[in-house]
C-alpha cells in the first residue's frame, strides 16, 4: 500500500502566531464541509459602510 | 457578474451636516430632487428586485445595507417594516446579511433591540475622539454629535455586542492619527476602517505644502501603533491590503482587483453605481434604470455598469505597470476621476497608496506559504529551521493496518499528529472570527506555545475543543460570544504549564470549563476572571470567589475535575463536565455521582481485561488513541448506546452497559468509527459528490457513501467480536454467537463489495476497500 500522503498540513511546529496568517482557507473547509470562507468582515466591499 | 451587494437608500436626508459627506457637499447633488424616504411600494419593488435576481442567479447570500441620508430617519416601525419586508422577499431563495450604517445620534435602545431581534448589524461613523470627531461631524446648527454617538456606540458594545459591526472613520490629516486609533479602539469595535477623504484629480485633498503623502504618514502612524498593540481590532484597509498581497479578494471596494458587484437603490428606486461616485461629478453614479422598470440583469448590462471593466483590464497603463497594483486597484473608483480622460486615471491618493502598501506589506512580513518556517528544534526528526511545513504522512504498514482494521501505537501517532496540526489551524480560524474580546488570549496562547508548546498541545488535543472550533467556523458569524471559549482554553494551558495568567472566561450552563481539565460553578454570571499559577487556580465573578488547588482532593470543593478511569496499562479521562461534549446523536449524561463513577471504573476495568484478552489485535490502538469516554444517558431496557462524532477525534460516548464486555464492544466498534474519520480527514477515499444511496444489511434507509465506509470499517470490529464470543468460555450461547458472527460476518463482506462496486472510489480508497476485503474475506477461511 502507498504511502499516504495527505491534505493535512503539518502545523506542529508553525508558530501559532503564524498558523493564522497562512491563508489556508481550503483546508478548513475540507477540515469543516459546512463552512463557507470566512465571512468577508464587513460583509459587502461597499465603501462607506463597515 | 451578478450583483450581490445592494445600499438600500431608505432616506434621503441627514441630521447631521457633515462638512466633508459626499452625498450633500460634492458634485452630484441629485438628493435634492429624492423623496426623503423610500415608499413602501419602491421598498417592496426593490426587494422582489433583489430575490428574483438571487434566485436567477443561484445566490446562497445576498447582503443589503439600509444606508442614506441617515437610514435611521426612516423611524422605528417603516425600517422594521422594511427589514421584515426584506427578509419575507427572499425567505427560501437565499440567505440576507443585513446590515445598517448610521452616523449613530439617533441608534436609541429601541433602534438597536429592533436590529438584534431581526438580526441586522449595525455600522457607525466616528472620526475619532471628540475633537477629531466635531472637526466635521456636526449639527447643521455647529453643536457637537459626539457623546450622542459615543453613547450609542458603548450601549452596541456592552449590551448588543452580536450586532456591533464596526466603525467607519473618515481621515482627516490635520487630526494626530494615534489618539484617533486610540479613541476608536477604546470602544472596542469589531472592525474598524479608515476612508481617505474623497477627492478627484480635480479636486484634489489637501496637502500640507511639502509633504508628498501625508495620508500614507497618517495611516502608518496608526498602521505601526496597531501592530505594537497586537493588532487589538480588525482594520478592514490593512487586512485587504495583506490579503490582496496573498492573492486573495479585498475586503473593500477602495483597493484590489475584485469586480465590483454592487448596487445602489436610491429612495425613487433609481439603480445607481457605488455612490462615492457623488464625488467625482454631477451625474457619474446613474445608470438610467429604476425597480418599476428594469430588473437587476437590465442593469447589469446598461452602459455605465458594462463601460467599467474589472481587474486589469479596468486600469490606467500606468496602474497596469505599477508593482503593488494588485493590492491598490487603483484605489476608489471615484478617485480616479479627472476631466478629459474620466476614470483611466491612478487614484489621486496613488503616492499615499504606494507608500502605504509597501510598509505594510514589508511590516507584516507577508510571504508566500512555502515561506513560512518552522520553529528550530523542537522536533529533532523534522525540526530543521527553515523548512517549509509539509503535508503529515501516513507510513504505507500504518495505512495497511488501518485498512484491515487494526492498527497499532505507531499508527496512532500519525493520526494523532494530524489532528494536532487540523487543531492548530481551526483554532487559528476561530481566533480571525473571534474579534478584539480574545485579543488577551491569544497573546497568552501564542506566548504559550513558544514557552510551554506541551501544555498548549495538551488543551488543543482534547477531543472536545476541535467540537468547539468547528461549530464557529460552521456558524461564521464575526465576534459571535461562543468564540469567547478561546479565553477558557487559553487558561486551561496556562494552568496545565503552571504559568501566571489574568483572563476574563466565558461561563457555559453556570459554569467556567476549562476544556481537558474540568469546570467550576459560577452562578449566573456570563463571565468570570480567572487567575492562574503553578498547581493553583482562582476565578472570581462580581459577587463569589473560588480558588482551588490541584494537588487538593476535590470531592468537598466546587472544583469538578474530569476523571479518570484506569486499568491495566491504560488511563483515560472520564470527562462527564465539558460544555462540547453534548455533539452526539444521544443525549450526554450529567455529571456522574461518586457511586456512579465507581461503578464506571469497575466495569471500564474489566472490559479492558476483556479487549486485551479476547480483542487483542484493537487494544493497542484503543491504548493509544482513545483518551476521553463520555457518559450517555441509558435508553433503558436492554438497548444500548453509543456515539461518535467526526470532530471529537480521541473520544468516543457510551451509555454504561450491563456487562463488561458489552463496554468493550462498544469501545471497539465507536473506535473504529474515530479511526476512519482521522484517515477521511487525511485524504478523501472516495468522490465526495457521488449523491447515489446504497443499500446495507444493517439498515432499512438507504446509506450515502460515506455511511457505508463508515458501517463496514465498525462492522468489521464487530464481526470480529462476535467470532470471538463463538469460542467455548466465553460466556455467550455458543449457536447464538454464531448466528450473530454468521449474520455480521455476510453483512460486511457485502458491504465491502458495495464499497468496491460503487465506482466512487479514489485510488488510496481502492486500496483501502482492498485492505478491508482481503481482511474480511480471510473470515471464510474459517
Amino acid at each position: 500500500m502507498v504511502i499516504l500522503r495527505s491534505e493535512i498540513t503539518d502545523l506542529r511546529d508553525v508558530p501559532l502566531s503564524e498558523v493564522s496568517e497562512l491563508g489556508m482557507g481550503a483546508e478548513v473547509r475540507r477540515i469543516v464541509p459546512a463552512s463557507e470562507d470566512v465571512r468577508r468582515v464587513p460583509v459587502a466591499a461597499f465603501n462607506s459602510a463597515i | 457578474m451578478p450583483f450581490r451587494q445592494f445600499v438600500l437608500k431608505v432616506t434621503s436626508r441627514c441630521d447631521l451636516a457633515c462638512d466633508h459627506c459626499y452625498v450633500y457637499e460634492h458634485a452630484d447633488q441629485s438628493w435634492r430632487r429624492r423623496p426623503k424616504v423610500m415608499a413602501r411600494e419602491t421598498v417592496a419593488m426593490a426587494a422582489d428586485r433583489m430575490a428574483e435576481h438571487a434566485r436567477a442567479h443561484a445566490l446562497r447570500t445576498i447582503h443589503v445595507i439600509l444606508h442614506g441620508g441617515e437610514p435611521l430617519l426612516a423611524g422605528h416601525e417603516r425600517l422594521e417594516e422594511t427589514i421584515v419586508r426584506l427578509r419575507d422577499a427572499v425567505r427560501g431563495i437565499c440567505e440576507l446579511d443585513l446590515r445598517v450604517h448610521t452616523n449613530g445620534v439617533s441608534l436609541d435602545e429601541r433602534f438597536c433591540r429592533m436590529f438584534a431581534d431581526h438580526d441586522v448589524r449595525v455600522g457607525v461613523s466616528l472620526d475619532g475622539g471628540r475633537r477629531a470627531n466635531d472637526l466635521h461631524r456636526r449639527y447643521a446648527d455647529g453643536r457637537s454629535s459626539y457623546d450622542r454617538v459615543v453613547r450609542a456606540v458603548d450601549r452596541l458594545g456592552r449590551e448588543f455586542p452580536d450586532i456591533y459591526a464596526g466603525l467607519l472613520c473618515t481621515i482627516d490629516i490635520g487630526n494626530d492619527p494615534v489618539p484617533v486609533y486610540e479613541a476608536l479602539v477604546a470602544l472596542r469595535p469589531p472592525v474598524v476602517d479608515f476612508l481617505l477623504p474623497h477627492a478627484t484629480w480635480d479636486h484634489p485633498p489637501p496637502r500640507p505644502a511639502g509633504v508628498a503623502t501625508p495620508y500614507a504618514d497618517w495611516l502608518i502612524a496608526i498602521h505601526d501603533r496597531w501592530r505594537k498593540d497586537g493588532e487589538p481590532v480588525r482594520v478592514r484597509m490593512f487586512e485587504s491590503i495583506i490579503r490582496t498581497t496573498q492573492g486573495q479578494g479585498s475586503l473593500t471596494e477602495s483597493l484590489g482587483l475584485d469586480e465590483c458587484d454592487l448596487a445602489v437603490i436610491e429612495t425613487d428606486g433609481e439603480y445607481e453605481q457605488a455612490d462615492s461616485l457623488k464625488t467625482s461629478f454631477s451625474g457619474a453614479p446613474a445608470t438610467g434604470c429604476d425597480v418599476f422598470s428594469h430588473t437587476l440583469d437590465d442593469v447589469a448590462r446598461s452602459p455605465a455598469i458594462a463601460a467599467r471593466l474589472g481587474g486589469l483590464e479596468g486600469l490606467c497603463d500606468t496602474c497596469r505597470a505599477c508593482p503593488v497594483v494588485e493590492s491598490c486597484g487603483g484605489g476608489l473608483y471615484a478617485h480616479r476621476h479627472r476631466v478629459g480622460t474620466g476614470f483611466q486615471n491612478p487614484s489621486v491618493f496613488c503616492d499615499d497608496l504606494m507608500k502605504l502598501i509597501t510598509h505594510v506589506r514589508s511590516q507584516a512580513e507577508v510571504r508566500p506559504r512555502a515561506g513560512i518556517r518552522v520553529r528550530a528544534g523542537v522536533r529533532a526528526e523534522r525540526g530543521r529551521e527553515g523548512a517549509a511545513p509539509a503535508a503529515h504522512t501516513i507510513p504505507g504498514p500504518d495505512l495497511a493496518a488501518l485498512a484491515a482494521g487494526y492498527g497499532d501505537a505507531a499508527t496512532m501517532t500519525h493520526l494523532a499528529a494530524s489532528q494536532t496540526s487540523a487543531r492548530r489551524l481551526l483554532i487559528s480560524s476561530v481566533y480571525k472570527l473571534a474579534g478584539p474580546g480574545v485579543a488577551d488570549a491569544w497573546k497568552l496562547l501564542t506566548e504559550l506555545d513558544r514557552g510551554h508548546p506541551d501544555a498548549v498541545r495538551e488543551v488543543f488535543d482534547h477531543p472536545y475543543v476541535r467540537v468547539w472550533a468547528a461549530r464557529c467556523i460552521a456558524r461564521g458569524q464575526w465576534a459571535h460570544p461562543e468564540t469567547r471559549y478561546l479565553s477558557n482554553i487559553a487558561a486551561a494551558a496556562a494552568l496545565r504549564a503552571g504559568v501566571a495568567a489574568r483572563l476574563a472566561v466565558a461561563t457555559r450552563g453556570g459554569s467556567v470549563p476549562l476544556p481537558a481539565m474540568g469546570s467550576i460553578p459560577a452562578g449566573r454570571a456570563q463571565e468570570a476572571i480567572i487567575e492562574t499559577g503553578p498547581g493553583v487556580f482562582a476565578v472570581a465573578t462580581e459577587d463569589r470567589r473560588w480558588e482551588v488547588r490541584l494537588d487538593e482532593p476535590a470531592a468537598a470543593g466546587d472544583w469538578r475535575p474530569i476523571s479518570r478511569l484506569t486499568a491495566d496499562g491504560v488511563s483515560m479521562a472520564l470527562d462527564d463536565v465539558d460544555p462540547y461534549r453534548d455533539c452526539y446523536d444521544h443525549a450526554v449524561a450529567p455529571r456522574l455521582s461518586p457511586e456512579r463513577l465507581a461503578r464506571w471504573q469497575a466495569m471500564f476495568a474489566e472490559a479492558w481485561e476483556v479487549v486485551k484478552r479476547d480483542h487483542s489485535r484493537y487494544a493497542p490502538a484503543l491504548a493509544a488513541g482513545l483518551r476521553v469516554l463520555t457518559p450517555l444517558v441509558a435508553p433503558g431496557g436492554d438497548v444500548q448506546a453509543s456515539a461518535t462524532a467526526r470532530h471529537a477525534f480521541g473520544a468516543i460516548g457510551v451509555a454504561l452497559p450491563g456487562r463488561p464486555d458489552d463496554l468493550a464492544m462498544l469501545m471497539i466498534h465507536e473506535f473504529q468509527h474515530v479511526k476512519l474519520g482521522a484517515v477521511l480527514d487525511l485524504t478523501d477515499l472516495f468522490d465526495g459528490t457521488d449523491e447515489e444511496l446504497y443499500h446495507v444489511s444493517w439498515r432499512q434507509d438507504p446509506r450515502p457513501l460515506e455511511g457505508v465506509f463508515q458501517g463496514t470499517y465498525a462492522h468489521m470490529a464487530v464481526t470480529e467480536v462476535w467470532k470471538a464470543r463463538t469460542r467455548p468460555g466465553m460466556g455467550h450461547i455458543p449457536e447464538k454467537a454464531t448466528e450473530n458472527y454468521l449474520r455480521w460476518r455476510d453483512g460486511t463482506l457485502e458491504a465491502v463489495d458495495t464499497l468496491a462496486r460503487s465506482g466512487s472510489l479514489t485510488e488510496v480508497g481502492r486500496q483501502f476497500v482492498a485492505g478491508m476485503r482481503a481482511a474480511a474475506r480471510s473470515w471464510l477461511d474459517d
